[in-house]
């Protein structure tokens, strides 16, 4: 079988043969007579060499002409084919189709949904292979997978058929990428392309520059969307007020015509609490501001639909999880008995944690109050009636402290509640030390009182690790040393307690010991302004909020105390703490069971995916909801603007390298039915470039 | 090659200081410089000896006979004349060398200088060509004018013919029946085996030999680049030769050529000089000279 040529005319390049043979005989070298005393001494050895020198001149010249010949022919590209002169007519093809699965498919335009249309266009692309064709899947969405590899059109489009639309936001450089990764470990022998089938969506079409198509790979873009279709969102919502701004709706439009009356629904566990109509413009954000929600301790579903009735519907609700923790039992005991209520003793604490304390009927605050006085505060605290507990004792300085009070603050420390300790003129430091003294985190010493013309203490430092001041790690959150003290007493702290604050000569301030599952605080000054006027002062709020709170949760809190919010068609990690590790949860989705979740050692749930948007949530085994999670559609995916099919092309980067690099298609060349050659002698042309000068340099030599 | 031959006076002078002492004593009829182991009856006094029967009475000392009534005889120490061949050899392979360093030119200027050393010894120089054929051109003889007939006689030779190294040569040595020197001139690039058949008979001959060795400083380097066609002086045979590729196989061939000659001569007790033409004539002969005077 004899090679045909793809390109013959290159052939007359052999006419190129004459060179070396010109250069064979310009180079060769001319015998001189030289009448010699005697030749007995070149006689035998040089007849020897005369022929190898022969012999190498004939290599020589033959090396040169193969290497001419080699290069000629390996241009004009032998190839043995079975009849056609044309590989490239012969060559099967293999596409990859890349198939964005991104929310915004599911847009409708003109009564059909952007998907379909995909899906059209696929089958008909599937449909246009021959036998011997083959064609892959790639799913283009948050996370892009390989869903099939290369195989006949037929499976291929069954597999197509079986593809349904995502929540997420597509990602169409990355599905080119694997696409390409797919052709580059491919046989060579086919013709390489790419469909994408896709709404263009500009958000999808991000860094296709990047992609390097190389020149070998066709990229076919088969769409026909609009390059804007209007759109309505429901972009944000924060329905929790208890940190930040009230709760607030963001609605967004994206070219659309304007809305004057736009209704809007607000649902909380699944029952409409709020309903409106709003006028909102055609382009850009609008705030909608909602009402306060006064909800009950515990989980919420919060959701905002927006009824838009636009082109894209799955982004006209908008999802949220709120958590409303248990508030804190504070028990403050007033030995006070004034007219007025600033003059009570415990005024600025119970003002500090509630300051609605006394004048309202709604508790917008973390914290129950009980003020109580002398006569009645230990039977309140020692109450057997669990409803009637207290977490929080607020104690100021007692006058003649007994031993019962002391067991039963004890008690309370032990259970997991916490018994904060003021000083005062009334306070004995001898009564203190007897009757409180398994409950003081210090021996109390003397009264000190700071002389006429000396500046009075302030604080000088304070633990900064602490949950205690951990309100004063941020910057601007107000500076404690401001604070002034006139008197206090001397305090020689125990070995198991620790100080938790210092005054700026040394002298503790603030001192706490641990008992059983709580904790007893000593402060070393008064809790009105009789001895500071640290009351006066913005850090003494947010102190005593520090020291409210830190015993919440600490002995009856099984479930995390905030919500998640994802974006749908996401695929995360969920940390759910030491106290959940190794074991099994169910997560559920508006009550129907998705999946089963297993933490690890450290109480990591990995890899879950939430493909949908909607209130999620995961419960142990026995039923206890542990976490509950909001998914709601990515806010790129509304933008249903979208680049043309030339835009996209004019955005794609292309490399100069083909597909397949060199070396891994081995010497010869398989294209279907035709072997093509001109490798193997490109390879005969190099092994004779580096004989050649071998052979020249020996000759000269 | 120059119609006549002219002796480098430079050459003679520096010659002039030195004394070439014949390592064996031979016998001579004339004064010179060379001592005899055999005590004659010349000018120079050596010992008194008693009368023995068969003595010439005219070497009786009367005078001693007339103080002590003993006979005795006056003995001589004599100095002889050295009988001095020199053999030069004139085939084509002589005739090799550019310029002042052809062998055959150099070759005849140091036998001229030899002969005229010789004749103002007083000693007999001859001369023998070997070449295509041999002859004897001049018997040796202790004669003033024996060094123009040398001179004419080298001025007359031509090299040419191949070296015939045998039978003739073979008689003509055979005639030096008396003890001498014999110098030989010669690239000995004869037949294999015939050189040293040659020293051998010499020595045979209780002959005392000198050997030079002549090569052209071509013939010793080849000194050439390229493709040459080599055609031999003598035979007329051609061989194609790769310059650069043989030069170091040729030195090797060459040297072990040298050695072989040497080796016969050291065998034979000959002094063996290897002589490159393109070295001044003088100094060579100087070094050889000196050589010589330690015997």
């Amino acid at each position: 079988m004899f090679p045909a040529f793809t390109n013959a005319l290159l052939l007359l390049g052999l006419t190129a043969l004459s060179i070396p043979i010109v250069i064979h005989l310009l180079l060769r070298r001319k015998s001189r007579r030289l009448r010699f005393s005697t030749i007995r001494f070149f006689v035998q050895m040089d007849e020897g060499s005369s022929k190898k020198r022969k012999l190498r001149n004939w290599l020589l010249l033959f090396a040169r002409l193969s290497l001419f010949a080699l290069i000629v022919l390996a241009f004009a590209r032998p190839f043995v084919a079975g009849g056609s002169s044309d590989p490239q007519a012969r060559k099967p093809r293999q596409v990859v189709l890349v198939v964005d699965v991104s929310a915004s498919m599911t847009a409708t335009i003109a009564l059909e949904q952007q998907w379909d249309r995909a899906m059209a266009l696929g089958r008909r692309l599937l449909s246009d292979l021959r036998p011997g064709d083959r064609a892959a899947l790639i799913r283009c969405s948050t996370e892009t997978e390989v869903v099939a590899t290369f195989a006949p059109s037929t499976t291929t489009a069954r597999q197509l058929d079986a593809m349904r639309p995502g929540a997420g936001t597509g990602n169409i450089s990355e599905g080119i990428r694997k696409a390409l990764e797919l052709l580059g470990r491919s046989d060579p022998g086919f013709v390489s392309s790419i469909a994408i089938l896709s709404d263009l969506q500009r958000s999808s079409c991000q860094n296709l520059a990047a992609c390097a198509i190389p020149p070998d790979v066709d990229v076919q873009v088969p769409s026909s969307t609009e390059p804007s279709i209007p759109n309505f969102a429901v972009t944000g919502l924060r329905a929790d007020s208890s940190s930040g701004p009230g709760p607030a709706v963001q609605v967004t439009g994206w070219g659309a015509v304007p809305r004057p009356e736009l209704r809007t629904v607000l649902r909380v566990g699944g029952k409409e609490l709020f309903a409106a109509t709003h006028s909102l413009p055609a382009d850009g954000t609008t705030d909608i501001p909602l009402p306060m929600l006064n909800l009950p301790p515990g989980w919420h579903s919060v959701e905002f639909e927006a009824l838009s009735e636009d082109a894209f519907s799955i982004d006209d609700t908008r999802f949220q999880a709120v958590y409303i923790p248990e508030p804190t039992r504070v028990l403050a005991v007033e030995p006070r008995k004034p007219g007025k209520v600033f003059q009570e003793e415990t005024f600025f604490l119970v003002t500090a944690l509630d300051p609605s304390f006394g004048s309202s009927t709604t508790n917008s605050s973390k914290f129950v109050i009980q003020k109580v006085g002398l006569e009645s505060w230990l039977g309140t605290l020692t109450n057997p009636d669990p409803a009637l507990g207290v977490d929080v004792v607020l104690l100021p300085g007692l006058k003649q402290p007994l031993a019962e009070e002391a067991a039963a603050l004890i008690s309370t420390a032990k259970r997991g509640g916490r018994v904060v300790l003021f000083l005062g003129d009334a306070v004995s430091p001898n009564r203190y030390n007897h009757q409180f003294r398994d409950l003081l985190p210090a021996r109390i010493g003397t009264l000190e009182i700071t002389a006429e013309n000396h500046p009075n203490w302030s604080l000088g430092d304070y633990d900064k690790e602490g949950r205690l001041f951990e309100a004063f790690r941020r910057p601007n959150s107000g500076d404690l040393r401001l604070a002034q003290f006139s008197r206090r007493f001397s305090l020689t702290p125990h070995d198991e307690s620790s100080v938790l604050a210092w005054f700026d000569d040394g002298e503790p301030l603030v001192v706490e010991r641990k008992l059983g599952l709580g904790s007893v605080l000593l402060v070393n000054t008064t809790s009105d302004t009789a001895w500071t006027d640290w009351p006066k002062h913005k850090t003494f709020v947010p102190w005593v909020h520090a020291v409210g709170s830190h015993s919440m949760g600490g002995a009856t809190g099984r479930h995390l105390e905030s919500s998640l919010s994802l974006e749908s068609g996401s695929v995360v990690d969920i940390e759910l703490g030491s106290t959940y590790k190794d074991q099994k949860f169910e997560l559920l989705r508006q009550g129907s069971r998705i999946s089963t979740l297993v933490s690890d050692a450290r109480g990591k749930v990995r890899d879950v995916s939430f493909d949908s948007p909607g209130i999620y949530s995961v419960r142990a085994v026995p039923g206890l909801e542990v976490l509950r999670i909001a998914a709601s559609l990515p806010v790129l995916e509304s933008d249903l603007s979208s680049l043309t099919p030339l835009e996209f092309q004019r955005q794609l980067g292309r490399s100069t390298g083909p597909i397949h690099a060199a070396s891994a298609r081995g010497i010869f060349e398989h294209t279907g039915r035709t072997m093509e050659y001109w490798r193997l002698l490109l390879w005969g042309a190099l092994i004779l470039l580096l004989v050649e000068p071998l052979v020249a340099n020996r000759m000269m030599a | 090659m120059p119609s006549s031959l002219a002796i480098d006076s430079s050459v003679l002078a520096a010659v002039d200081d030195l004394s070439l002492v014949a390592k064996a004593v031979v016998e001579g009829f004339f004064d010179g410089l060379h001592r005899s182991p055999f005590l004659g009856y010349s000018s120079e006094f050596s010992a008194y000896r008693p009368y023995a029967k068969g003595d010439n009475l005219r070497h009786i000392d009367w005078k001693v006979w007339g103080r002590t009534d003993e006979f005795y005889v006056k003995q001589f120490e004599d100095d002889t004349n050295l009988r001095c061949h020199i053999l030069l050899d004139t085939s084509a392979s002589m005739d090799f060398g550019e310029g002042d360093a052809n062998k055959f030119q150099y070759a005849r200027t140091l036998a001229a200088v030899l002969a005229y050393l010789m004749v103002r010894q007083h000693d007999a120089p001859g001369l023998i060509l070997f070449g295509a054929e041999s002859k004897q051109a001049a018997p040796a003889l202790a004669a003033r004018h024996q060094a123009d007939e040398i001179f004419h006689l080298l001025t007359e030779a031509r090299a040419g013919g191949r070296t015939a190294v045998g039978p003739s040569l073979s008689q003509l040595v055979q005639t030096i029946s008396r003890r001498g020197l014999t110098v030989i001139l010669s690239d000995f690039f004869a037949s294999e085996g015939a050189c040293e058949d040659l020293l051998r008979q010499l020595y045979g001959q209780g002959q005392e030999v000198l050997v030079f060795h002549l090569l052209a400083p071509e013939e010793l380097d080849l000194p050439y680049e390229g493709d040459f066609i080599m055609e031999d002086s003598e035979t007329g045979e051609e061989v194609i030769v790769h310059a650069e590729s043989f030069q170091e196989e040729y030195r090797k061939r060459v040297g072990d050529f040298c050695d072989r000659i040497r080796r016969a001569c050291f065998q034979l007790e000959i002094d063996y000089v290897q002589l490159r033409t393109d070295a001044r004539l003088d100094l060579a002969l100087m070094a050889y000279l000196e050589k010589r005077s330690a015997f």
